[in-house]
């Protein structure tokens, strides 16, 4: 008998139960799970006027939340014996810095505006006032810094 | 390595959609499975222990009536009795010989029909001629001594026969108590064959004049249909003989069969390991006969299994020690003979189901009693190697017995007008590849398949939870995000509540 026959497939489903690969196959296709959209998350006039007011990151901040969830995880939180620190918590503080540092200092934010924005514009000259209206014809883009 | 590295993947992906759904891990969640790291091409053994590592007790979730899940309550008639059965492997072994046992038994019986034909390369039917008769010696189509044991004890052989009314082997063995006789065997179409013994050791096989110049097709279908290929008491029974040789070991005492015949059959066994140990669709291999050649390995397994099924005395390795254990001098062998009698003796399938369970939760106890410290992982051992034994043990009692090679062989003969010479299991075994290699492949389909359902049902469940998480963790983060604009100035009063655990001081620290 042919290998052709042998393997031959009679699953609606596709999957050959005769193939070992093609059901490895099957399994692995089960953990592909789609991207959800993002979309906008906050308003542009939230974003504009409020986002001054946010704190930045705190290195500290974050390591005392990890550490404070730490029972979740079944372990331990307390000091250890001699009232010191518990060097894994403190591994984490260092951690959370080192990311955090390098977040605030070699990240980098690119911003860019999508032609097609709605603008208005007052201004005036020797004939009096000009009001513009218009749309923005080019990509605008910028750097931003994460604190 | 790309099969080895899509197992171990796929483990891993498991494992970390556990993680993700903040459930504890399985103890089994390692690289460590043996299965995993396997290079065998057999997918039954591993996705066996997949199955019990995405199984997660629900724990406080309220349960429904019945979860087709694995980790959901068992189905009516399996494992019925409160305990701590989800999660259990030994709920495989029981959904395969209770809930899926008419599907197996369906799918072997068509696989049998098609590979006698395209064994025997009759891709085209035709007539059967008149008068065909074949002679031939009884042990050429009863390799293990079948029809020498009692069908009426289960412990003496009565697990190789079925159904008093539909079984073969059972008609064979009332047709040699009475040589010269002539039987006919019936189909739903009338008889089929003309059937005498013949003294001291042989037997004459004649087609019906009620099939001559009939269609060799139908011949073979009708008698397929005819016969129970195999029922749940002779598949339980034969799982528990290849287990712990209850059976094996009692024929061997009393001389009915011979050393050398249990290592043929073990030898058979590693054939079609081998054999589905390849994939017939990714793998480009011929199986001449240096396939089948055994390395020193292999036949040191093969003699240490066969004294083991022969003295009834087999070592169950668990990885971490060896524990040797005797079905028959423990009051397993009472509870084996008690319990397949009672399958015997009722025709109500919830009775037979009962039989079953009740038979596979006693062995797991008395052979935890060996080790009670041990007797997770002996009931695991015992339900993982009885459920993966399975497409082994149905080849056994679906080929490798005399009404399979009965008509296998006269079919040989009708249609290639030559006699099986093989004496014994292993040398028809190899002859006859295509038609073990047919069974033995379908019979492994039907249990990926069912096996592969419930973990795809497992995993769908697993990963319904991670996308519910997901879900729910982006409306929580856009929420926290607007938050953070809206309560900026007093979010430090807040953090300041919160961070009442002290971050450790450290020394030297550059970054403040």
């Amino acid at each position: 008998m042919s290998n052709k026959k042998k393997c031959k497939e009679s699953e609606k489903s596709g999957i050959n139960f005769k193939s070992p690969q093609s059901v490895l196959d099957a399994l692995k296709n089960l953990f592909k799970i789609p991207s959800l959209p993002g979309g906008n998350i906050v308003d542009p006039y939230t974003l504009a006027f409020l986002g001054g007011n946010k704190p930045g990151l705190s290195p500290e901040k974050i390591a005392a939340r990890i550490i404070s969830r730490k029972s979740e995880a079944g372990l331990p939180t307390s000091p250890i014996a001699g009232g010191r620190s518990a060097p894994d918590e403190i591994m984490e503080v260092i951690r959370i810095e080192e990311m955090v540092k390098a977040l605030t200092t070699d990240a980098r934010i690119d911003v860019c505006n999508k032609p097609g924005a709605q603008l208005q514009a007052t201004g005036g000259n020797a004939g009096g006032p000009i009001q513009v209206f218009g749309t923005v014809l080019s990509v605008g883009c910028g750097h931003g810094q994460m604190s | 390595m790309g099969f080895i590295d899509d197992k171990t993947n796929i483990e891993k992906e498991i494992a970390i959609f556990k993680v993700m759904n903040n459930l504890p891990k399985g103890e089994q969640v390692t690289s460590s499975i043996e299965s995993v790291k396997n290079t065998g091409k057999n997918i039954l053994p591993y996705l066996t222990d997949m199955l019990s590592v995405a199984c997660q007790d629900p724990q406080d979730e309220p349960l429904p009536e019945f979860s087709p899940t694995f980790s959901g309550p068992p189905p009516v008639g399996v494992l019925s009795q409160a305990g701590p059965v989800k999660c259990n492997v030994i709920r495989i072994l029981l959904e395969i010989l209770i809930e899926f046992l008419p599907e197996l038994i369906r799918i072997v019986k068509e696989a049998v029909a098609v590979a006698i034909r395209e064994a025997l390369s009759c891709s085209s039917d035709f007539k059967i001629p008149i008068n065909t008769v074949q002679v031939m010696d009884l042990s050429l189509i009863d390799y293990n001594e079948i029809l020498r044991t009692d069908p009426n004890n289960n412990l003496f052989g009565g697990i190789f026969y079925g159904d008093p009314e539909r079984d073969f082997n059972r008609f064979l063995y009332n047709l040699i108590q009475t040589p010269f006789v002539t039987e006919s065997w019936e189909g739903k179409n009338g008889p089929i064959l003309d059937v005498t013994f013949i003294t001291p050791g042989q037997i004459s096989m004649a087609v019906n004049p009620n099939y001559e110049n009939k269609s060799f097709n139908d011949f073979i279908s009708d008698y397929i249909d005819s016969i129970e290929i195999f029922n749940q008491k002779m598949l339980l029974g034969n799982v528990m003989d290849n287990f712990f040789g209850n059976v094996t070991s009692n024929l061997f005492a009393n001389n009915t069969i011979t050393l050398e015949q249990i290592e043929n059959q073990q030898k058979t066994d590693k054939l079609i390991e081998k054999i589905l140990d390849t994939d017939p669709c990714q793998d480009e291999i011929v199986f001449d006969d240096s396939f089948f050649e055994f390395n020193n390995e292999d036949l040191i397994e093969i003699e240490n299994k066969s004294n083991q099924l022969a003295s009834g005395t087999v070592a169950i390795d668990l990885g971490c020690g060896v524990f040797n254990f005797n079905a028959l001098n423990s009051s397993l062998g009472g509870i084996i003979a008690k319990e397949l009698g009672n399958m015997d003796n009722t025709d109500d399938p919830v009775l037979k189901n009962k039989a079953t369970e009740k038979l596979i939760e006693k062995t797991q106890e008395t052979m935890a009693n060996i080790s009670p410290e041990n007797s997770t992982s002996i009931k695991a051992k015992f339900a993982m190697d009885a459920s993966i034994s399975i497409p082994k043990v149905v080849a056994k009692i679906s080929i490798l017995t005399p009404k399979i090679l009965g008509i296998y062989n006269f079919s040989n003969f009708i249609v290639n007008g030559t006699t099986v010479t093989e004496r014994n299991s292993y040398d028809w075994s190899k002859s006859n590849r295509v038609f073990i290699e047919y069974v033995a492949r379908e019979s492994l389909a039907v249990l990926v398949k069912i096996i592969f359902n419930k973990l795809k049902l497992e995993l769908l469940r697993l990963i319904a939870f991670v996308v519910q998480k997901i879900l729910k963790s982006i409306v929580d983060k856009k929420l926290a995000i607007i938050a953070s604009f809206l309560v900026g100035p007093i979010s430090g009063a807040i953090n300041g509540l919160v961070n009442k655990i002290p971050t450790p001081e450290i020394e030297g620290s550059k970054y403040k």
